[in-house]
């Protein structure tokens, strides 16, 4: 028996027997998907400036919760052999994180006034952080079907990359940005902070799915 | 997947009438390989001064830098593909005409630029999206 197959094996007892399991399974994409929805959102709230779409950013982030803690309830009362238990909390607590995060940027958004020339490269941002809200949902899917997840986590590294680059030029021009009271220049830069900080988590979340690979071989 | 998607939108200029001691001090500080040649004449299309060409046109000539101005060694036009190109388009023309990057313009106007390392990263991501097809 080859060891990719072994592996495929495994991870079908482990992931696709017991209805608990298959619900904590399909919790967690569940939570991706709306992880990747809020992102879009996000795109398009910084994009066309349409301000109603905080108040759905904000209640995904609330659908999000319910299904963290649904999963979580799911885990506590069995799902799962002890030993992938912690794995699988972490995973769903820095997806959770990573909307929570995203909600910061929406509500940072409604108190700051975004200035024309920072507008582009957040808009970049945003772009990148759904494109590797994406993969991270991908990644999930592979990894349900037992594939190596190379690919995904190379690509969500050279999102992060770009990422990186392009809040680098936004603390650049930062600089130049003159503000009028304190909290205007808090609020600007929260904002700034979340919506670069969205990718770092969804990398560390594709770390800690690629670690419950690992752990699974 | 378009060009968009993988340009990089930071770009420099430098004036044709520059000397090329003050490209190479542009190259440096901002940790770039290339710069956008702007012609005094704006009518004229813009073109593109490489690290390859201060090395191998000045420097291993033993000419002096300060003497020579960029418009001298720089290529004209730019090689340019639309931001709504795919990247295959754009990696085609790369290998063709054995370039290391393509600019991205919307009419006469330079608004990006794909290097090697932007394809390569894009075809990277290209292959991770199909990871749930394959």
């Amino acid at each position: 028996m080859s060891k990719k197959h072994g592996l495929e094996i495994m991870l079908k007892r482990l992931l696709g027997k017991d209805s608990r399991e298959e619900q904590v399974v399909d919790g967690i994409r569940n939570h991706l998907r709306l992880l990747y929805d809020q992102c879009c959102l996000l795109v398009k709230l910084l994009k066309d400036e349409d301000v109603v779409l905080i108040e759905r950013i904000m209640d995904i982030e609330r659908e999000g919760d319910i299904i963290r803690r649904r999963v979580f309830s799911e885990l506590f009362e069995g799902a799962f052999i002890p030993y992938m238990r912690p794995h699988l909390y972490r995973f769903v607590e820095i997806c959770d994180r990573a909307m929570d995060t995203v909600e910061d940027v929406a509500k940072y958004y409604e108190l700051a006034q975004v200035p024309s020339n920072l507008k582009e490269p957040a808009v970049s941002i945003a772009e990148m952080t759904s494109s590797m809200a994406e993969l991270l949902l991908i990644a999930y899917d592979t990894f349900q079907k037992g594939k190596d997840l190379r690919d995904q986590m190379l690509a969500i590294r050279v999102y992060e990359k770009r990422i990186d680059d392009v809040d680098h030029t936004i603390r650049l021009e930062m600089k130049n940005i003159s503000v009028t009271s304190f909290w205007e220049g808090w609020w600007l830069g929260e904002l700034c902070r979340s919506l670069s900080l969205v990718s770092d988590i969804i990398e560390d979340a594709m770390d800690v799915l690629s670690l419950i690979q690992v752990s699974l071989r | 997947m378009k060009v968009s998607e993988f340009m990089t939108k930071k770009i420099e200029c430098i004036n044709a009438d520059a000397s090329i001691y003050d490209a190479i001090e542009r190259l440096l500080d901002k940790r770039i390989r290339s710069l956008v040649v702007k012609n005094a004449n704006s009518h004229k299309p813009d073109g593109v001064i490489t690290a390859r060409d201060i090395v191998f046109k000045v420097l291993s000539e033993g000419k002096d830098p300060r003497r020579i101005k960029v418009g001298e060694i720089a290529s004209f036009p730019v090689v340019c593909v639309s931001p709504d190109d795919e990247i295959s388009k754009a990696m085609r023309l790369m290998k063709e005409m054995n370039y290391a990057r393509v600019f991205v313009c919307e009419g006469n106007c330079v608004i990006g630029v794909l290097a090697l390392m932007d394809v390569m990263q894009a075809s990277l991501v290209e292959k991770a999206r199909a990871g749930n097809h394959a």
